[in-house]
């Protein structure tokens, strides 16, 4: 039998190693390169579409805000009136101590309205900072009858009735959370606060008494009435550093005075802002029919799944 | 001589590697899209389903304000396609009683966004693709009754309510297991 006594000169050796070295080297800066590109586009995507939903969920509160049934005055186990059911509709408080996001600029939302004709529905939104971490949550919370039952036949206060759910934590690594009311002009309305107002709102004079047609009421409450949209904007970042160079940030929200304006120091973060409009078709009914409808006024529109 | 019959190699098992690797990557691709594109047309789908609910709701007012009288009928339930009374919990299950229309039928009307908004092309088919369905009924009562007549206070105007639903589907396909469907209330009176 032959032995094999081929081989390679030391020469063809450390060329074959050079070249292998280089396409090792090119391959895995390549994979390394689509890694970081993948999972940029992915932090971008994840806080899209978390913002989406969020945004998604705010506005369909916001159109069912201040609805009130035709029975449910008659019929409401908090044994509201015509005034007292029109004191919490809408409320935006902005700059709240405590309660105002990481800039100290955040609005702090409230939404009421009757989901059937004995009960009604309390939706907060605000941010919050989950323990043990820097990082500011949209936090969403629900309480049916928040002012317990007063009237006779109702139940008594019950948790799984009326706070079935604990506050949800909607979008993680949130900015600023602003949401902007305005009236049938178009024109920015503040204060429309019910209860607890933030400074903004204090310096407006919201605690001052006018007279509506349901009966006195602050200023903050009574403004609830002509709320006709509301802009929201959410601002989030991504969870992890996305580019290669430090970026600054402008947080540009609503009108100056009482949206927010805030530079943020410049990192490596990927950040947006997502903003949503809604018509409160329940609190400010159009003045101006359209041909159309001219025939029937609308009194309410409210109980969406 | 040499035999050069050497059966040697590696560039087989390589490629079929590199296939099997290349393949891989290809279908994790289309998963990771193809779901993304399904929860953005969703998205997008519910909310076009939303507009066409509202649109429900303008055609039920444009036909109310041209009613010279409102009767109440009977429980419209089986002759709704997609807009089902259980869908609203303001009815009492049973109790709704859908308007008439002069022809002394429950009036329920349902059309694809293609008959009110007039496109052509793409534009067209997409419209046809949305749909709306809407009956009336006097507004139910605290208990859900809808027989008897509420009034708004201080006036002898009777309150109305319009239940339409909005569906990604044309009017004849929609199935409420498998479509989105966004079901509104609007309640009104007439002057």
């Amino acid at each position: 039998m032959k032995k094999n006594t081929k081989g390679f000169t030391l020469a063809e050796v450390l060329v074959a190693v050079v070249i292998g070295v280089i396409s090792v080297a090119a391959a895995f800066s390549a994979y390394n390169y689509y890694t970081k590109s993948y999972e940029a586009v992915s932090q971008k995507a994840n806080v899209n579409s978390a913002a989406r939903d969020a945004l998604i969920l705010i506005t369909k509160d916001l159109r069912n805000a201040g609805f009130i049934g035709t029975s449910f005055l008659n019929a409401n186990c908090e044994n509201l009136d015509s005034r007292t059911a029109r004191l919490n509709l809408a409320s935006v408080s902005s700059k709240r101590p405590g309660l105002s996001g990481r800039y100290g600029q955040s609005d702090f939302l409230a939404v009421w309205y009757a989901v059937s004709p004995q009960d009604r529905k309390r939706v907060f939104y605000w941010l919050v900072k989950k323990q043990n971490s820097n990082e500011y949550f949209l936090a969403r919370d629900v309480v049916i009858n928040p002012n317990g039952h007063s009237r006779a036949g109702c139940p008594g206060w019950n948790n799984n009735y009326n706070h079935p759910v604990n506050t949800e934590l909607l979008v993680s690594h949130v900015e600023d959370f602003q949401v902007i009311f305005k009236d049938k002009d178009g024109k920015v309305l503040v204060p429309a606060c019910s209860t607890s107002c933030g400074p903004e709102e204090v310096k407006q004079g919201w605690q001052q008494i006018v007279a509506t047609s349901y009966g006195n009421m602050n200023k903050g409450q009574a403004n609830q009435q002509n709320i006709h949209s509301a802009d929201i904007y959410l601002t989030v970042r991504s969870p992890k550093e996305v580019y290669n160079s430090n970026r600054s940030f402008r947080i540009v929200n609503g009108e100056a005075g009482y949206g927010s304006n805030i530079s943020v120091s410049a990192d490596k973060y990927y950040r947006e802002t997502f903003f949503a409009s809604v018509h409160t078709r329940n609190l400010s009914i159009p003045q101006v029919p359209t041909t159309n409808t001219a025939g029937s006024i609308g009194e309410g529109q409210g109980y969406n799944k | 001589m040499k035999k050069l019959n050497s059966e040697k190699g590696f560039a087989l098992p390589v490629a079929l590697m590199l296939l099997v690797v290349m393949t891989l990557m290809g279908a994790a691709l289309v998963t990771t899209t193809s779901s993304d594109m399904s929860s953005n047309n969703d998205r997008d789908n519910s909310s076009q389903a939303f507009y066409a609910a509202e649109s429900g709701i303008s055609m039920a007012k444009e036909w109310l304000a041209q009613q010279p009288s409102y009767v109440p009928g009977s429980n419209p339930d089986n002759q709704l396609r997609f807009c089902k009374t259980s869908l609203f919990p303001s009815i009492r299950p049973g109790q709704a009683r859908a308007i008439r229309n002069q022809g002394g039928q429950n009036h329920i009307y349902r059309n694809n966004l293609s008959a009110l908004i007039s496109a052509s092309g793409q534009e067209a088919t997409r419209l046809s693709n949305f749909s709306f369905e809407y009956f009336i009924t006097q507004t139910p009562d605290k208990n859900g009754f809808t027989n008897s007549a509420q009034k708004k206070p201080g006036t002898n105007n009777v309150y109305y309510t319009i239940y339409s639903c909005g569906c990604d589907a044309s009017s004849s396909s929609c199935r409420s297991q498998t479509n989105n469907i966004i079901a509104l209330e609007a309640i009104v009176t007439i002057k």
